[in-house]
């Protein structure tokens, strides 16, 4: 029993959209994906189950379709737009990422579904919004975050290399955040209401409001932020944040220290692990750890006490990232409260102790390939409302004749 | 999200709860694929002669990446990078057959021919690298805007790197879909905010007012929601509670 149990999504299968099917299924929704007659082309997408191609071993579409069960229809059939009709009819959403006059041209469109349906969520999401030309012209994650903004964000302070769109179809992710919040939205309107209604989402909208000060620097000031390595693109530049360890790893020093406890903390450390003496700044540290009262942080550049104390903080972050690996840094910074970060791949932040000791990793049994693998689990977690990953992704078409025989046996009820 | 499923929850049982997110959770969670290549085959992303992340880390398409574009002169930083820079994916040997062909109609030097070594997907993945030096030196010659239009009349995946002047002022896209509302701020006046990239046909949003300055809603808030008198508040503010 989760959150969303007892709703039923039809979700017509779409790379930009499986995410947020993924979403609902794993908070207990009944996600239905509609998948052609060749099944979803991101069955086809590697990596796969020991780099072995098969259109039931991509990791890819196994990630996207966790908790969802399978039905085969070919929407130009007229057969199976019957089907479909009577799918919408036992469902409370449907979420699409179709062309955005498809649905339309086959009579599926919101207008011919809330007949079948009257309370049904109708959610869209397209590249520019339902209403715009420029939704149907061909689009790839890349191309919608360039045109969203963040890439113009990100990358290094060389900027005779390009900007950098982020790892993994983060285009994809964004809209179907939105999607989903869009849809949870809309559900709680529904539950006090008894009301339904249309959604469109804009995926280069979503991106563009995700850019934070990339877009108010500009509305509010008329000033543009330039990309940096490491740390928030920023109208002036700002000091380097990442430091190579010991162990060759980088951390990022994040916030640098700016209260007495923090420099005192520093200082002991340093002390502790004999950095201190042949550290000519310590006498700035020391000046900082006994500050009475707070700093003026604005006077950082003007008043030469101040800069100097907040200069020796940096430099004796660097100096430690120097000395010992990237770990003992973390740990030694989060004992002296200060904010600061390893920089993980994916795969190192899983097998950290602090993700380990909250569980975040879950087994998902197959069945298919008779092995246990282990996925990311719950992105949030609810005591009362269990993320959980009900089911290993569908085998195409895997579940269409458990869902005929349900809509044929509530017809007849 | 977590807080409307908990709402949604509440909904049902009539039951509040505690929610608890973990930032770095919430982000780890959006890297599925990668960390599946990870238990599963024991491949850490960032493997030697792994690809930059501007290429496709799952269908195989080349080229795929962000190329450099002329920019108008003005640029006077560092190295004199016009910082001008355009996106562009083909997914198929389709669109690569439309691009060369482009590149054939408006070559930028003797070489004309370059794209011939590149027709096969394979040769392309194979010397990516090449690829997108000789790419990078053709998209050079072009203003990313005129180029972008180029593609899109070629239907293939393509897109401007917009910087925030270009996304907000510029491009109809934005504008068409009310993104950038002026809302009401006490100290700032009418000033311009990020709006929602949703629209509802039947709640839809709408914003009128911007934050609120520091301690702008006590009075409102002790008195309206918290039911004291404006005596009462002036005692609290008397003996500097608030």
């Amino acid at each position: 029993m989760s959150a969303l149990d007892g709703i039923r999504v039809i979700e017509i299968a779409h790379e930009r959209i499986a995410f947020a099917g993924k979403l609902m299924g794993d908070m207990g929704a009944d996600v239905v994906l509609v998948e052609p007659l060749a099944g979803d082309p991101t069955r086809l997408l590697p990596p796969f189950v020991n780099d072995e191609p098969g259109e039931n071993r991509s990791l890819y579409f196994m990630h996207n379709n966790t908790s969802k069960r399978s039905i085969v229809l070919d929407l130009d059939s007229e057969d199976d737009r019957g089907t479909f009709l009577r799918l919408i009819e036992s469902a409370d959403v449907l979420i699409e990422s179709e062309p955005t006059t498809r649905l339309s041209s086959l009579s599926l469109d919101y207008a011919d579904l809330i007949k079948r349906q009257p309370k049904l969520i109708h959610a869209a999401m397209t590249p520019y919004g339902r209403g715009e030309p420029l939704s149907d012209l061909p689009v790839t994650d890349l191309t919608l975050m360039a045109a969203g903004g963040p890439p113009w964000s990100c990358g290094y302070d060389d900027h005779s290399l390009p900007p950098i769109r982020g790892w993994g179809n983060q285009g994809y992710q964004t809209g179907c955040h939105y999607l989903f919040m869009s849809v949870l939205t809309a559900l709680l309107h529904k539950n006090a209401t008894g009301v339904g209604q249309f959604i469109d989402v804009s995926m280069t909208a979503a991106l563009n409001v995700t850019t934070e000060a990339a877009s108010y620097s500009w509305l509010v000031s008329e000033a543009t932020v330039q990309r940096q390595t490491g740390r928030h693109a920023s109208v002036r530049p700002t000091g380097e944040t990442q430091v190579k360890c010991a162990d060759g790893r980088y951390v990022n020093t994040g916030v640098p220290p700016r209260f007495a406890v923090e420099f005192k903390n520093l200082l002991d450390w340093m002390t502790e692990i004999n950095l201190a003496e042949d550290f000519p700044e310590v006498v700035f540290l020391e000046m900082g750890a006994n500050w009475d009262g707070p700093f003026d942080l604005s006077l950082i550049g003007e008043d030469e006490s101040i800069t100097a104390i907040f200069m020796a903080g940096r430099q004796a972050l660097v100096k430690i990232a120097h000395s010992v690996i990237a770990y003992d840094f973390f740990i030694g910074c989060q004992k002296a409260g200060l904010s600061v970060g390893v920089i993980y791949s994916p795969e190192e932040a899983f097998d950290d102790d602090h993700f380990k000791a909250r569980g975040f990793a879950v087994e998902v049994q197959h069945d298919d390939l008779g092995q246990t693998l282990t996925y990311p689990g719950a992105p949030y977690q609810l005591p009362m409302s269990p993320w959980s990953i009900s089911r290993r992704a569908p085998h195409p078409g895997e579940h269409t004749s458990e869902i005929i025989a349900d809509l044929e046996q509530g017809s007849s009820d | 999200m977590a807080i409307m499923l908990a709402l949604l929850e509440r909904d049902k049982s009539g039951k509040g709860q505690w929610v608890d997110l973990a930032c770095t959770e919430a982000g780890l969670s959006l890297h599925g694929p990668a960390l599946l290549d990870w238990t599963v085959n024991n491949r850490p992303m960032r493997a030697a002669g792994g690809i930059n992340s501007n290429r496709s880390q799952y269908a195989a398409m080349a080229p795929h990446g962000i190329y450099p574009c002329a920019g108008d002169g003005s640029a006077t930083n560092e190295g004199a990078v016009d910082d001008e820079w355009i996106a562009v994916s083909c997914r198929h040997d389709g669109d690569w057959q439309k691009l060369s062909g482009l590149i054939a109609e408006v070559p930028h030097n003797s070489d004309v021919n370059w794209c011939d070594e590149f027709s096969e997907l394979q040769q392309r993945l194979s010397n990516e690298d090449e690829l997108d030096e000789k790419l990078a030196e053709w998209t050079a010659t072009w203003q990313k805007l005129d180029l972008q239009q180029r593609l899109r009349q070629l239907e293939i995946p393509v897109a401007a790197v917009q910087i925030p002047q270009e996304r907000i002022d510029h491009d109809p896209t934005t504008e068409n879909f009310g993104l950038w509302p002026t809302v009401k701020h006490t100290e700032m006046g009418d000033v311009r905010v990020d709006g929602l990239p949703v629209h509802f046909s039947q709640t839809d949003w709408e914003m009128t007012t911007g934050a609120p300055c520091l301690s702008e809603h006590t009075d409102e808030v002790l008195i309206d929601l918290l039911g004291k008198t404006p005596d009462e508040v002036a005692t609290l503010r008397e003996e500097s509670v608030i």
